[in-house]
């Protein structure tokens, strides 16, 4: 089991040096450049997974149709990068919003055992009560993180555990396929420019 | 452990680390079921010893230490650090994504408005700075 959860996480690791190495071959040869982030070209479907949002309710790949989302991958006891990143997608969505262009914006807990739908709600919340919430068994999480190209790995620390997690934001456009990432330290309005312009693009 | 531990309660602080700041120091504001915090701040030495500050706490916590966030491969990754020393003149600034007092096992709840009492450690002086909670 350890063994082949250790393989998700190569696979993803490997997913996302791929997938980061495709996004810059392309958009130096034929995408506009982006100041923050790197697009994939082909973009890559993501396979069917099944988790749960912040009310309980299931959440799969139907769920990403529809709308352009921005997902960060982290864990409420996290103390400073996931509240730092969170409140940055707060910022992205406000100057977003005005222009129409504001893509969904997506918690993944990868803290199950910690993070209950109920805990997520309330944290998200505190953010913005539209941004939603997904958590679920580890290999549904797995699931989609390799489908993303994201990594974590659970790190023991006195008498708990912290969890390494990607730092990236991951683009998800309506067709439920990944778009692209964005790498910090993030710039706000190089951030908003770069997202604005590719959920404008379509 | 136990010895910083006695040396943090220790009712009588042989005084302040000599020459140690805090700028611009403040605590994330608690998300909602949150009992990890993180403090920030800029300490800078302007005394004209070399500190070693190995010793972290904060009023109302059970425990606090010095963790820095590094980003590593594209992974951000949190780890424990024992001490920080600062040259005469030198200073290092605690900011979001890098280096930051983790503040855990929280008594009661802080709330934006409050102001939290942190305390640095060296040689056997403490030092202790008030800053704002915010979110």
């Amino acid at each position: 089991m350890r063994r082949a959860r250790l393989a998700v996480l190569l696979l993803g690791c490997a997913a996302l040096v791929a997938g980061v190495w495709a996004g810059r071959h392309w958009s130096a040869s034929r995408a506009p450049e982006l100041r923050s982030g790197v697009l994939l070209q082909p973009r890559r479907a993501i396979a069917e997974f099944s988790l749960q949002d912040q009310d309980g309710r299931p959440f799969g790949r139907e769920r990403l149709r529809g709308h352009w989302t921005l997902l960060f991958a982290g864990y409420t006891h996290c103390p400073d990068v996931c509240p730092a990143t969170l409140a940055l997608m707060k910022s992205l969505q406000r100057t977003l919003a005005g222009q129409g262009r504001a893509p969904h914006m997506l918690f993944l807990s990868v803290d199950p055992e910690r993070d209950a739908p109920a805990r997520l709600k309330d944290y998200v919340a505190a953010f913005d009560p539209a941004f939603e919430a997904v958590t679920g068994p580890a290999a549904q999480i797995d699931a989609l993180c390799a489908s993303l190209g994201l990594a974590y790995a659970r790190v023991p620390e006195g008498s708990g555990y912290s969890l390494d997690h990607s730092a990236a934001l991951t683009l998800i456009d309506a067709d439920a396929r990944v778009a692209g990432y964005f790498q910090p330290p993030f710039d706000l309005p190089a951030l908003a420019a770069d997202l604005g312009r590719v959920v404008a693009g379509s | 452990m136990r010895a910083l531990l006695w040396l943090l309660l220790a009712p009588v602080a042989a005084g302040a680390c000599p020459g140690l700041e805090l700028h611009d120091g403040w605590v994330r504001a608690p998300l909602p079921g949150a009992d990890v915090l993180a403090a920030y701040g800029e300490l800078r030495n302007a005394g004209a010893s070399v500190l070693r500050i190995d010793g972290f706490g904060a009023d109302g916590f059970g425990m606090a230490m010095l963790h820095e966030t590094r980003l590593e491969n594209g992974m951000s990754r949190m780890r424990a650090r024992d001490a920080l020393v600062l040259a005469p003149g030198k200073s290092a600034t605690l900011a979001p994504g890098g280096m930051h007092l983790m503040l855990m096992q929280p008594a009661a709840a802080l709330k934006a408005g409050d102001r939290a009492q942190l305390r640095f450690a060296c040689s056997g002086r403490e030092s202790r700075f008030a800053v704002p909670v915010r979110p």
